[in-house]
């Protein structure tokens, strides 16, 4: 019994960090309708970020938010001159032109930081803590109470902020938004940015608790796009669902099925949905 | 008449200096890299079939190109097959493998289709690192045997120099590019391009889409066997490496920058960047960066690819024949 | 014999009711046509009849036959054919492409012996070519085969469009505005065009705003207002009929 919830508990966590990536995937493709193969990167690069900053001795809370910066402005920068130049051409574009960035960003780390992994020790993230008779390494709660969090204020952000309604009738009709004067290429830059910084988060928030290497957002990255495609492109709660249901499947069938299989359970999940739900367990595309 | 006689002209030239190449190139080296240029030929177009002809990125073409190796190995060294047999038979259990992959997955939205054909590689790659007593996992099977041909009353062809190895590959690639370059010119190749092009209506003059694009992918997914296969009995070697990330980079920097849907562009990229790596005296890392830039760039700027602008250079100089 | 036929035809869109009950019938041999104010259902019709979409209820015959729900090739082989309102032809192919794209094969070719060449495939490419080359005569654009089709005027565009129609040698052509946008000249040459096939034995049912084109080609007309039929019978008696008056002109 006691296992079950252990490996419960350690779903959810993980759920977590897959659904903040996932999220960040479905908005992008929502809004900008682009499939962002780097996104991966970005959490790979921000669990980097939250390394150095660490190792020159600043505290780890600030460590995080230079990480989530930088990811944004990286996502910026990205966005302004990978994708929007390829916007409205063919659509496979946009796809490969991000995948050529996750090269980049993958070999890149490589030769900058070699391909061993890195560790940050954090005490009070290892610290262990003792719920109802589950063990759970306190970083693992932060990760579960930030993704809270930040869904949270992403539904007000989205919901109740001006920006917020913007994006949703992007994501819904991008023609007439242009009609009736919303500046497009500034929510398809928030937007993307959003999805970075989201990616980066999750990639701070790991950092302690995983070892850090060049190729952790590409494994990581793949999951969270079954949890995209289960939850339907677009459909942000469905893939907040199905990035919590991979994780927990995960979880379990590691423990009962098989380790080596591991990254193939979240894969397989996907692929049988998909044979009877093509469009996802969420359905289709509803706008954000 | 004019164009069609110099045509023939540069085939017959092309073709005897492709004949004598083993006879100039002295250096084993080369030959060596140019019998991989051979096998790079083969497999970006067979995936050009599917990115170019039917226009969706498919992620599983190293799959095939796995399926086709490894069934190629064990039915050689575990059954005792000969070698002319397991080759087509390699090709044929790619192509049954891409059909029943591709029943669901052609029925899905492009995107899905990516992401599900990436998750079909990446599990075969878990079967064949993990399925130790077939595959012999991530080692991979060592000692794989060259080919040998039995043909009846000549007695057996032993392919083992380079030239042999050389000369066999010539044929594949010939094989491969006539046959892609009579489908395209066939009423399947003018089908997928009306689905590529505008489906619906294409639908409404009778074309079934959907079975358009189980034939491309069957048929880029045969091809690829055929170059695992003889990838796998020319360095006698067969492992599971061809999943990494780098091979289907490689594909599509191939295909994409030099020219998806042009017969000549890919195969002047596969020949291109099967040299480049061996010239370029980089770290790996580097390298692929480099890659990462060159498809970045391809995509931003010349999203054609090098085929492409020799067509726009061809179309300025006459009017396109039917 | 009732070519085509629609039986209480409805299709709904999300609450809003496209198609209601519409019963309409084409006899081959005749010209019918379908008119009625924007919106009031009739390109809906055609893409329900033809597959295009899925049909809320009622049923589509072809033949005696119940085509409702199949797919929109399937329909097309049996010897369906249609136009779009927006033209609808394959702009990077030549002329003569994209008329042979609008024959498909029969159910028996084999896709390998397509792509070898055998003598069969040989003989029925040669035949296409013939025909599609009779077809471009017939509306005089033949010069114009090896062009991109995409380089046509737009008045070409229609005729190759129309004439794509008839490439596979259909039961019933559905046209959808034919005479939109286009010349008086070339409107007269349309309908000339089509008085022809008409002797030859191609039934037509024809969308169309011109009046003049309904009154002059039509044997029948049908009119829809709000996804309804709300008359049927020949053009004169169309042209003087209170509802139909009233349905485009308001009270």
């Amino acid at each position: 019994m006691e296992m079950f919830f252990q490996l419960l508990v350690n779903g959810i966590a993980f759920g977590s960090i897959y659904a903040m990536v996932a999220v960040g995937l479905t908005i992008v493709f929502g809004i900008l309708e682009v499939v962002n193969f780097a996104q991966g990167e970005f959490y790979m690069l921000a669990a980097y970020v939250t390394f150095l900053v660490y190792l020159v001795q600043l505290p780890y809370p600030l460590a995080i938010a230079i990480a989530v910066a930088t990811m944004i402005v990286i996502g910026l920068i990205v966005e302004r001159f990978a994708i929007r130049p390829l916007i409205g051409r063919a659509w496979q574009l946009p796809i490969l032109s991000t995948l050529g960035i996750s090269i980049i960003m993958q070999n890149g780390a490589i030769v900058l930081w070699t391909p061993n992994p890195r560790t940050i020790i954090i005490d009070i993230a290892n610290l262990n803590i003792h719920i109802f008779g589950v063990v759970i390494v306190f970083q693992k709660l932060m990760i579960v109470f930030f993704a809270l969090a930040l869904f949270i204020g992403l539904h007000y952000f989205i919901q109740k902020t001006k920006t917020g309604k913007a994006m949703r009738a992007v994501s819904q009709n991008k023609e007439a938004c242009r009609i009736i004067g919303i500046d497009v290429p500034r929510i398809s830059s928030i937007t993307f940015a959003l999805g970075a910084g989201l990616s980066g988060f999750g990639g701070a928030l790991v950092a302690p608790v995983m070892a850090i290497h060049p190729v952790m957002g590409i494994l990581l990255v793949l999951k969270c796009f079954a949890a995209v495609i289960m939850g339907g492109f677009g459909n942000i709660k469905g893939t907040i669902y199905s990035a919590f249901i991979l994780a927990i499947v995960e979880s379990f069938a590691v423990a009962y099925v098989s380790l080596q299989y591991k990254d193939v359970f979240a894969f397989l999940v996907m692929i049988i949905i998909l044979l009877f739900r093509p469009a996802g367990l969420f359905g289709k595309k509803v706008g954000i | 008449m004019n164009m069609r006689i110099s045509r023939l002209l540069v085939m017959i030239a092309v073709g005897i200096f492709l004949l004598g190449i083993p006879y100039f190139v002295t250096s084993p080296y080369v030959m060596h890299i140019i019998i991989f240029s051979g096998i790079y030929i083969i497999f970006a177009l067979s995936y050009d079939i599917v990115v170019g002809y039917l226009g969706m990125l498919s992620l599983a073409h190293p799959a095939f190109y796995g399926v086709g190796g490894y069934t190629s190995v064990l039915l050689v060294m575990k059954l005792d097959v000969p070698y002319i047999i397991a080759l087509p038979i390699a090709g044929i259990l790619a192509l049954i493998v891409a059909l029943i992959v591709g029943f669901p997955a052609l029925r899905l939205s492009y995107h899905s289709f990516a992401i599900v054909t990436l998750a079909f590689t990446l599990i075969m790659r878990a079967v064949w690192i993990n399925w130790v007593s077939l595959t012999n996992g991530p080692m991979g099977i060592p000692g794989v045997p060259r080919p040998t041909i039995d043909i009846p009353f000549l007695g057996a062809i032993h392919i083992e120099t380079l030239t042999d190895y050389y000369y066999f590959i010539l044929i594949l690639v010939i094989i491969t590019c006539l046959f892609i370059y009579l489908m395209i010119h066939s009423r399947v190749g003018r089908a997928l391009l009306s689905i590529r092009e505008n489906e619906v209506l294409a639908e409404t003059l009778g074309v079934n889409a959907f079975k358009y694009r189980m034939i491309a992918f069957a048929i880029g997914a045969f091809f690829a066997g055929l170059a695992g296969s003889f990838t796998a009995h020319y360095i006698t070697f067969m492992g599971p490496e061809f999943t990494d990330f780098y091979y289907i980079t490689m594909l599509l920097i191939m295909v994409i920058l030099g020219g998806s849907g042009t017969i000549h562009g890919v195969i002047i990229g596969a020949i291109a960047f099967t040299f480049i790596p061996e010239y370029l005296r980089i770290t790996p890392e580097f390298r692929d960066v480099i890659y990462g830039f060159v498809l970045l760039t391809t995509i931003i700027f010349m999203p054609g690819g090098i085929g492409g602008k020799i067509n726009e250079i061809l179309y300025r100089r006459r009017v396109r024949t039917g | 014999m009732r070519l085509l036929e629609t039986i209480e035809l409805t299709k709904n869109f999300f609450g809003l009711t496209a198609l209601d009950k519409v019963n309409l019938y084409v006899n081959k041999g005749e010209i019918v046509g379908l008119i009625g104010p924007n919106g009031s259902g009739k390109t809906t019709l055609f893409n329900c009849a033809t597959g295009v979409l899925p049909v809320t209820g009622g049923r589509v015959k072809f033949r005696g036959e119940d085509i409702t729900g199949l797919k929109t090739h399937e329909i097309a082989l049996k010897g369906l054919s249609r136009t779009f309102q927006i033209i609808r032809i394959f702009p990077q192919m030549t002329v003569m492409e994209n008329m042979l794209l609008s024959i498909q094969q029969h159910q028996g070719e084999r896709i390998l012996s397509s792509i070898l060449r055998t003598p069969r495939v040989r003989r029925f490419e040669k035949e296409a070519r013939e025909r599609a080359l009779e077809l471009l005569e017939f509306v005089n654009i033949a010069h114009l085969k090896d062009n991109l089709a995409g380089n046509l005027s737009f008045g070409q565009h229609k005729l190759l469009e129309f004439i794509m129609a008839l490439m596979p040698d259909p039961e019933i052509v559905l046209l959808d505005e034919p005479a939109a946008a286009v010349n008086p000249t070339m409107i007269k040459k349309m309908m000339d065009h089509i008085f022809q096939l008409n002797k030859e034995g191609y039934t037509f049912l024809i969308i169309e705003h011109n009046m003049d084109v309904v009154m002059e080609l039509c044997n029948r007309v049908v009119v829809l207002n709000y996804g309804e039929k709300i008359a049927e019978g020949k053009p004169e008696e169309i042209k003087n009929n209170d509802d139909v008056i009233e349905a485009y002109f308001g009270t």
